[in-house]
């Protein structure tokens, strides 16, 4: 084994301090060195893997040293990548030393500060859900996985076998195959059949039950999800009845309390949100409304999941507020989507919501409805359905505690041009054809920006 | 199991020195009786005197005669002929252990490697430098694989004085190696060493054996017992640091006994947690029945089979571990607790299902796996240190090593503060300024209302996660403390330090209840058995020790791994012991018998920094720095070995190499180089080296990351994996 530290080594250090030492000292001295050189190394690595490391920083030397009762050698960081110079001692005999530069006090503390380094930062995400990976960008690409060969990186099969027989060819199957029972296949063709089947009705309601209360289905959910998931993207505009039996099955599931549902969460949204405020729904683009009744119940599913699920995705709640209000605020939607969205906004959060929210912006819906109704068009059933919501979602105001109004009036005719400058005339006529003035005192008094 | 003194009677009882010179140590008749040293000088003078005085038939007469001493017995001036002569002595001693039979060879390998340590020693102390270097070069190669570790400290060695300094060579010079051998194979042995003896030769390793070497003779048939796989160490190889009784710790008879029950509750807070979940059944009921849903079993149901805990002969005794009262607060966490467990992702319900034809049961299958959720951290610049998850999930805490702990809420929550002077500027992070070095371990309190820290200072630091502020710093150890934990009734607290002991701490005693001492290099990690009675320490020593915390000694030795040990957990029922070291393997341990039960591998060669449990004790789940998490089946070994013997795995790797290759060409083309089907497992192995490690049978799943080491992998309640590492770009 050749020696780190070579006599020569040795002695020149030791010249350079002007001590001449015998070859024998010399030589001790340089494999003492040699030595203490190593203990420090063991040393550093252990203060690396227990850092959680794997790449070794001047600072493990450093702690390295304090351990060992050394002083540590100062001035070294491991930001600084250390430079090295080269000097040539006649015949082809290079010398290589560290350049330390003389560096003015002045022009240090003069010099800019450093750049703050960026703050640490958290995210999350699912590396496996049930055992298997799925590809989004924050995990790797089985491709990546394979290609990293810099880093060392353990078996790639999940089994001996595999590791052992295929370790070259071994072909990255995209996601780990699910065997279904034929039990669970023919209960999943017989629910599908008989749900969308709306001539029986006692086994569609069977079948829907079925699916409410069966605890040993879990294996069946993806399949459920993304059955649904299908039919809505297809058949959004072929047929109102078939997305309403989607919705059953939602329901259903959401119901089924044995079934571990918040991982699909995120999944089973779109398509309720589809059903609830999608532009045109059913074959019939001229008239939206048979689709309200359909908007409604997605609407009262979607508050289901939130109320449910709100606590495991806590922002589920936040994003679909914030979709039904941008549809809401969208003068470009249906009145069919508008529906569903001021639906949506009343139930997702509540009184507070509606006032924060849905108050501020009624006056220019009021607006944009204003002339469909006042005019004859095609769509003015829809726009005075969409009135119709808008002021049942107002009047809930009313139970809201937190807004205190003194009982005792003022004029009316005031408070009637005052609700009039707030919500538009249409809304506001609406609204005290009601006839109950607390509402309207509650009203005016939440319009008063906050 | 007896114990022999030594391997040869003829064998002077040797000191720690060096070793006598062969020319002082040959005892047999039929060689010329050796000259003292000072007879060479003699001669000299003598054969001086003959040639002054002329006497020249005489002189020739004498160097005839003293170059027929010379040429039998080795060597005159002991400084030059040394080398050779171990050379020798030790190459032929590996050509004999190479001849041997298959059957014997793995037992014999394990004789090797402490002679070759002592001789390497020898020669340093001899001041041979060179040629100890020399002969380190010419062997070190064969136990690469076992004992990297050590070999990379001895190598450092370069002066006899760094014998007595280096930490690793007087571990080999003050304690002594113990082998565990056959009766077949001691034999054997023995009767070499004689022949060697006989022939001169054998000395210098009998004396090493004597010295250094404790041996044990077992009545086992070799193989069937003691076969392992060529780079696991056997169960009590090695040097097992302050072993308190003579013989090894096998045999069972001889370990203390063990209580690892569970806690058992106290009867008053059963009684309590029992009231309210009959209430809350009552509650649940009536929902449901309006609902019209069926329902599972009920709260009360579960907590009497699974959660509640009753004394029993095998569980701790309450006295003996003297606890607070409890309060409102663990009734609460008992009832989310039997929640829980309800509520729980089964991992292995469809394992129960798949049993063998012998009722064994089978691995969990693909659709028992867990879900993993990782939490990511960006912009480190490899600064955080570890990464810990509260039990209730709702936080998170990474240490640094600018000296800060910082707290993350989980749920996207503001940290508000109990006291109003510090709230302002809440955000979802906190920054606990108050070590004045690196931090390294934290644990959090059951409850999360505490929070632990350890550092570089030589403190451990208690913080409240009400007011987010520091209560108490405790002072006692020596060096930086690596890692600490709360026990599981968060009073206790067991922390590890660089000075080679762990600590046991009340919260409400700034000095340390228990010193635990034993370990011969830094203590890396603490966990705690269940039941709150025990505390297990890894250690850089690559061992593994369990502490009884009341009485504060050594009362299991686990001793196998083969690099430092970086993280270990007891299984929640308190029976087995998981293990993951610097190597990438993980060892299961049976803690009652004190014995491996197997070693998983499939990690590469990088350090495991964490391991954790599912709730029902088959699957476990490490992660470690080659970015990758990985799901184990642990499931109890009851298979072809009962005789819960170690080394039952290398066995098995080999028969299921053979098992896989029939019916599959393109195997065959695969293990060419390796011959045979069961070389094909070890072939692969040996090509690709270092650079991609087999699985081994209970590997279950792997899933990577991108470019993130997952320091810390933790199964909740629900038996949802949450995940924590450093993205390093």
């Amino acid at each position: 084994m050749a020696s780190l530290v070579s006599i020569d080594t040795v002695r020149d250090n030791s010249e350079s301090m002007g001590v001449r030492l015998d070859d024998d000292v010399a030589q001790a001295l340089a494999s003492d060195v040699e030595y203490r050189l190593r203990q420090i190394m063991a040393a550093s690595i252990e203060v690396m893997k227990e850092s959680g490391r794997t790449t070794l920083y001047t600072k493990d030397l450093e702690m390295a040293a304090k351990l060992l009762d050394i002083d540590p050698p100062l001035g070294y960081q491991s930001n600084l990548g250390l430079r090295w110079g080269e000097a040539t001692l006649g015949a082809g005999q290079p010398l290589f030393y560290i350049e330390d530069e003389e560096v003015d006090f002045e022009k240090i503390i003069n010099a800019s500060l450093p750049k703050v380094p960026r703050e640490v930062t958290m995210t999350a995400h699912w590396t496996a859900i049930e055992g298997v990976q799925p590809q989004v960008p924050m995990n790797p690409s089985p491709a990546e996985a394979r290609m990293n060969e810099l880093v060392p990186r353990g078996a790639t099969t999940a089994h001996a076998l595999g590791a052992a027989g295929n370790s070259d060819n071994a072909t990255v199957k995209p996601a780990a195959k699910h065997i279904l029972s034929v039990e669970l296949q023919m209960f999943f063709d017989k629910v599908i059949s008989s749900v969308i089947d709306y001539e029986k009705d006692d086994l569609r309601s069977a079948a829907l039950s079925a699916l409410r209360t069966e605890p040993a289905i879990h294996q069946l959910l993806p399949y459920f999800v993304s059955y649904v998931t299908e039919r809505v993207t297809h058949d959004q505009k072929v047929d109102i009845k078939l997305m309403e039996s989607m919705m059953d099955i939602c329901d259903a599931m959401i119901d089924n309390e044995s079934l571990f549902m918040d991982l699909y969460v995120e999944k089973l949204c779109p398509p309720i949100l589809t059903c609830a405020v999608g532009k045109y729904l059913g074959p019939n683009t001229q008239d939206q409304t048979p689709t309200f009744p359909l908007r409604r119940k997605a609407v009262s599913i979607l508050r289901k999941l939130a109320i449910n699920y709100g606590e495991s995705s806590h922002t589920l709640r936040s994003r679909l507020g914030r979709s039904f209000l941008k549809r809401f605020l969208d003068n470009k939607q249906s009145y069919g989507s508008h529906y569903g969205s001021i639906l949506g906004l009343a139930n997702m959060g509540g009184t507070d919501s509606i006032r924060v929210l849905l108050l501020p912006n009624v006056k220019l819906f009021e607006e944009f409805i204003r002339d469909e109704i006042q005019g004859d068009g095609p769509r003015k059933a829809e726009a005075l359905e969409c009135l119709k919501v808008l002021v049942e979602t107002l009047a809930t105001l009313k139970n809201n505690k937190k807004i205190e109004v003194e009982e005792n009036g003022e004029n009316e005719e005031e408070l009637r041009t005052a609700l009039v400058d707030g919500l538009g005339p249409l809304a506001a006529s609406e609204i005290l054809k009601l006839g109950d003035l607390k509402l309207v005192k509650i009203l005016l008094k939440s319009l008063i920006p906050i | 199991m007896t114990s022999t003194g030594g391997p040869a009677a003829s064998a002077a009882p040797g000191a720690n020195g060096p070793p006598p010179t062969p020319t002082t140590a040959s005892h047999s008749a039929s060689q010329p009786q050796p000259q003292p040293p000072g007879a060479q000088n003699l001669n000299n003078i003598v054969i001086e005197y003959l040639s002054k005085k002329g006497y020249n038939r005489t002189e020739a007469m004498l160097r005839q005669e003293m170059a027929a001493v010379d040429g039998s017995v080795a060597p005159i001036r002991p400084k030059e002929d040394k080398y050779p002569l171990y050379d020798k002595t030790y190459s032929r001693l590996l050509a004999w252990i190479d001849n041997s039979l298959d059957l014997y060879k793995t037992e014999l390998k394990r004789i090797a490697f402490p002679v070759f340590v002592h001789l390497y020693l020898h020669l340093i102390r001899a001041n041979l430098i060179t040629e100890a270097k020399r002969f380190f070069e010419a062997y070190n190669d064969d136990f690469r694989t076992k004992h990297s570790h050590d070999l990379t400290q001895l190598a450092s060695i370069c002066a006899p004085i760094h014998i007595e300094e280096n930490h690793t060579a007087r571990v080999y010079t003050e304690n002594k190696y113990h082998v565990t051998l056959t009766t077949v194979t001691h034999g054997l042995l023995m009767g070499y060493l004689t022949d060697q003896a006989s022939a001169g030769a054998g000395d210098v390793i009998i004396n090493i054996l004597n010295t250094n070497c404790q041996l044990y003779k077992v009545d086992w048939q070799p193989f069937l017992g003691l076969v392992g796989e060529d780079d696991i160490l056997g169960d009590n190889e090695g040097i097992l640091g302050h072993v308190t009784k003579d013989g090894p710790s096998s045999s069972q008879k001889d370990l203390p006994a063990l209580k690892l029950g569970l806690m058992p509750m106290d009867k008053d807070l059963a009684e309590d947690v029992e009231y309210e979940l009959a209430a809350e059944d009552a509650r649940e009921k009536e929902r449901r029945e309006e609902m019209g849903g069926m329902g599972g079993p009920s709260l009360l149901e579960t907590f009497q089979q699974h959660i509640k805990r009753e004394e029993s002969e095998d569980t701790p005794m309450r006295e003996d571990i003297p606890l607070p009262a409890y309060k409102q607060t663990d009734i609460d966490a008992e009832i989310k607790a039997v929640k829980d467990y309800r509520d729980k992702f089964c991992l292995s319900t469809i394992s129960g299902h798949a049993k063998t034809q012998q009722g064994v049961e089978g691995p969990p299958m693909a659709g028992a796996l867990p879900s993993v959720l990782t939490y990511t951290f960006h912009n480190t610049s490899d600064g955080v240190h570890r990464i810990v998850f509260s039990e209730d999930t709702t936080l998170c805490a990474t240490s640094h090593a600018e000296s800060y702990v910082k707290v993350w809420s989980l749920k996207g929550e503001k940290l508000w503060s109990m006291n109003p002077s510090e709230n302002h500027n809440v955000t979802t992070t906190r920054r606990y300024v108050g070590h004045s070095g690196p931090v390294y371990g934290m644990s959090f309190s059951r409850d999360a209302k505490l929070l632990l820290s350890a550092s570089a200072d030589k403190t451990v630091r208690l913080w409240s996660l009400h007011t987010h502020t520091a209560l108490v710093a405790y002072k006692g150890h020596a060096n930086p403390v690596w890692d600490v934990s709360f026990g599981p009734f968060d009073h206790y607290f067991a922390s590890a330090s660089w000075d080679r002991t762990a600590r046991i701490w009340a919260t409400e005693h700034i000095a340390p209840l228990r010193l635990l001492v034993g370990h011969l290099d830094s203590v890396t990690k603490v966990a705690w058995h269940p039941n709150s009675a025990y505390v297990v320490t890894g250690s850089a020593d690559r061992t593994l020790r369990m502490w009884d915390m009341q009485q504060g000694g050594s009362v299991r030795l686990f001793n196998g791994h083969t690099a430092p040990i970086r993280c270990q957990q007891v299984s929640p029922n308190g029976k087995y012991l998981a293990s993951g070291a610097d190597d990438g393997t993980i060892n299961i341990w049976d803690i009652g018998m004190g014995k491996r039960i197997k070693t998983m591998r499939g990690h590469a060669r990088l350090p495991i920094w964490s391991l954790s449990w599912a709730v029902e004790g088959q699957v476990l789940v490490s992660g470690a720095a080659d970015n990758t998490i990985r799901v184990w089946s642990v499931g109890e070994d009851k298979g072809n070995n009962a005789s819960n013997t170690s080394g039952t795995v290398g066995a098995e790797m080999v028969i299921n190499g053979i098992g896989g290759i029939p019916g599959d060409s393109t195997t065959k083309v695969e293990v060419g180089a390796g011959g045979t089907a069961g070389l094909g497992v070890h072939g692969a192995k040996g090509r690709k080296d270092k650079k991609e490690v087999v699985a081994t049978n209970d590997h279950l799943a792997v899933y990577y990351t991108k470019k993130t080491p997952i320091y810390t992998v933790m199964f909740t309640k629900k038996n949802l994996v949450l995940a924590g590492g450093a993205y390093l770009p």
